[in-house]
């Protein structure tokens, strides 16, 4: 469903990927491990398509389109989802709003109907008591004055309601105690089918118990440096990157 | 002296003061033309008016409003229940207002019948609060008075709002007009005015008012304005302000409208006690330049002044912002808040804003602050990235940066109007 070819991508004229192979198959999880400054979030926001991500060589696939030349909202329409590493604040745009504007606007493009107030509201409310989220939160401007673990659950909050095919998760598990920890958990596992990948950005073995991976990939200055499966992760954690950000030094 | 130009020659010419009953009128109109004659209409040299030139006005030739210009459908923002005024090219209409059941002792009509019934009134104040000496504009104004409203409270709490509806219409001619209108609160009164300018059709017109209001001895007046002329209309609006002891004007404007628009506010806080909250919303598109110019005079101790000002420019247009908090000596312990922030949302538009605090009291409590900035790049590729388009992205963003003004009044039923004019706005951006 996913494959990414050579990838290389630059900010502001540096180049920060610097050729990305992989390849995900419907329904797989695969994790990206990596020191900071490797360019996971660098790659999160390539597949998103934000704006000052140049990509000078490659190609990435998605379920066989060239999602590189999609907008960012014609991504989140054929199923593309990002959780932010760091999540924006909205000031003066109340959650509800958005998440009806996003949720309706994923629809009109996937040929569904918009859901009016009443059905949103329902639609919202089971995913919301899943993920502990008050109804406060939901009348407050988007992430503005959210504590970071807030931030972390609407986040998934989100990814919840749009459904999407592909959910690339960057550090959603940082900065979360336990019990958020297994809420989000929760929340990704209650969203795994056949039908749905995810690309899980972190630094910590711990999301992993809640989320099994099928792959794991080290990252390091811009490179896969080694794949391998979810003992790899276990690995890191006990050993660390060095002997992988010498290797590509 | 200077030698004035064609076109303020041709308003000095157009003003014939026919001689009244009314002595004191007769000096106030002629104090205008000598004051006007002396200067002529504003350049760019005039320091209040560095940023917004007028020399538009001479390119037509300006006509007198002649005849009864008959009005099209109008529409109203207040759904039943208000007192409604319409005014025509400067001139009150009384068929098309609806008047009746006005508060016993009270006044609300026209500025010609006000001077009839209260002459005594209008003579202490016609003039005083909004002087010539304020601005040529003012002194051209006063030169030409001849109709606009006039209301008048005292002791009274209104239960219903008054809706204004100011109409330009001109079919072909040029046409330039003068009304000067009156709102006077005291000991207690209460009332909750919307007034709007509209332009019916796409003629040229150059409205230049002058508004006095006094709000006196722990009155309150909440006159919130929509200034949505014709597209090719030159407004300059010039409201002269007096807020006495304890007593409050509160005041949100919109501007969308007109060629050029100057909306010019002076605020006297002349008693301890006295409070202003303004709030400003512009939008302006391609060819299109909007002036928003207010000097809050702090004149006694224990006043108190709030500003926030935020204008969305796109296309070609120009925004101007000035705002003045002056704090006179004596007048210690005063409070002047004031906040412009302007969103460009293309590269050819041009902002001016100048916040300015002058101080010459002590124990002030005095701030501003002025902000130019684009859409952010991040909140945008946010919202896109849940799939909601650039477009309504961009909309959901200028909507939410303005409804932080909308927020700060108390417009009841208007509120959801003042937010449809923003998404209208931007939907034909
Ligand atoms: N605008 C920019 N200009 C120059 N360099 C940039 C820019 N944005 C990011 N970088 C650099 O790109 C590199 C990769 O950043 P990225 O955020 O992708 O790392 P990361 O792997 O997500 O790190 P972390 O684990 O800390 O989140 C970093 O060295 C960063 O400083
Ligand atoms: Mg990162």
């Amino acid at each position: 469903m996913l494959k990414i070819n050579n990838l290389h991508a630059t900010v502001d004229g540096k180049e920060i990927l610097k050729g990305i192979d992989l390849a995900m198959g419907f329904g797989e999880v695969h994790a990206i491990m990596g020191p900071n400054g490797s360019g996971k979030s660098t790659l999160s926001y390539v597949l998103a398509g934000r704006d000052g991500y140049e990509v000078t060589k490659g190609e990435v696939l998605y379920k066989g389109k060239n999602l590189l030349e999609m907008k960012p909202e014609e991504r989140a329409g054929e199923g593309v989802f990002l959780a932010f590493q760091y999540p924006v604040e909205l000031p003066g745009v109340s959650s509800m709003n958005f998440l009806k504007a996003a949720v309706n606007a994923v629809r009109k493009y996937r040929g569904e109907n918009e859901l009016d107030a009443m059905d949103f509201l329902k639609f919202v409310r089971e995913t919301t008591k899943m993920l502990n989220i008050t109804d406060d939160m939901l009348k407050r401007a988007v992430n503005v004055g959210f504590s970071g673990g807030e931030k972390k659950r609407n986040e998934i909050l989100q990814m919840a309601v749009l459904k999407p095919i592909l959910s690339v998760l960057d550090e959603t598990d940082s900065g979360l105690d336990v019990d958020a920890l297994r809420i989000v958990g929760d929340g990704v596992t209650a969203l795994r089918s056949p039908h749905r990948s995810m690309l899980v950005i972190t630094h910590y073995q711990r999301l992993l118990d809640h989320i099994i991976p099928d792959e794991v990939h080290i990252l390091a200055d811009g490179k896969i440096v080694r794949s391998g499966g979810k003992e790899l992760a276990v690995e890191l954690e006990e050993k660390g990157y060095s002997r992988y950000t010498a290797d590509a030094a | 002296m200077n030698k004035l130009s064609a076109t303020s020659q041709s308003f000095v010419d157009a003003c014939s003061i026919s001689e009244t009953e009314l002595p004191w009128l007769n000096s106030l109109k002629k104090c205008g033309i000598e004051e006007f004659s002396k200067v002529g209409l504003p350049t760019l040299r005039n320091e209040a008016w560095r940023y917004t030139s007028l020399k538009q006005l001479e390119r037509l030739d300006w006509q007198k409003v002649a005849e009864d210009y008959e009005v099209g459908e109008l529409s109203w923002l207040t759904s039943g229940d208000s007192y409604k005024l319409v005014i025509v090219n400067g001139k009150f209409n009384y068929s098309l207002s609806e008047i009746s059941g006005f508060p016993e002792g009270a006044f609300i009509g026209s500025l010609s019948e006000a001077l009839g019934s209260h002459s005594e009134l209008l003579e202490t104040h016609l003039g005083r609060i909004a002087t010539s000496k304020d601005s040529p504009l003012l002194a051209l104004n006063a030169s030409h008075m001849a109709d606009g409203y006039v209301i008048l409270l005292s002791k009274v709490q209104l239960t219903k709002p008054i809706e204004i509806l100011n109409v330009g219409r001109t079919d072909g001619q040029a046409i330039a007009y003068h009304p000067r209108n009156l709102i006077l609160l005291d000991q207690l009164s209460r009332a909750t005015i919307f007034e709007r300018c509209t332009g019916q059709n796409t003629g040229s017109y150059f409205m230049n008012s002058g508004t006095e209001i006094f709000v006196d001895q722990g009155s309150h007046l909440q006159h919130h304005r929509i200034f949505a002329d014709g597209p090719e209309a030159i407004g300059v609006a010039s409201t002269g302000v007096r807020v006495g002891s304890d007593a409050n004007y509160t005041s949100l404007v919109l501007s969308d409208g007109g060629k050029l628009l100057r909306n010019d506010v002076r605020i006297h806080l002349s008693a301890s006690g006295a409070e202003t909250k303004l709030g400003g919303i512009y939008l302006a598109d391609d060819g299109q330049h909007v002036d928003h110019t207010v000097l809050i005079e702090h004149e006694m101790p224990h006043t108190k002044s709030e500003q926030l000002f935020k204008g969305v420019l796109s296309g070609k247009a120009r925004g101007v912002f000035q705002g003045n908090i002056r704090v006179h000596e004596g007048a210690d312990g005063s409070d002047g808040q004031l906040t412009n922030k302007t969103l460009l949302l293309s590269p050819g538009t041009e902002v001016n804003s100048k916040p300015q605090l002058e101080i010459y009291a002590d124990d002030v409590k005095c701030s501003h602050g002025s902000a130019v900035g684009e859409l952010d790049e991040e909140e945008l590729f946010y919202l896109r990235s849940r799939g909601i388009p650039y477009t309504q992205a961009k909309s959901i963003l200028v909507e939410s940066f303005l409804s932080e003004v909308i927020d700060e009044f108390n417009l009841g039923e208007l509120a959801d109007t003042f937010h449809q004019r923003i998404t209208d706005w931007i939907r034909a951006d």
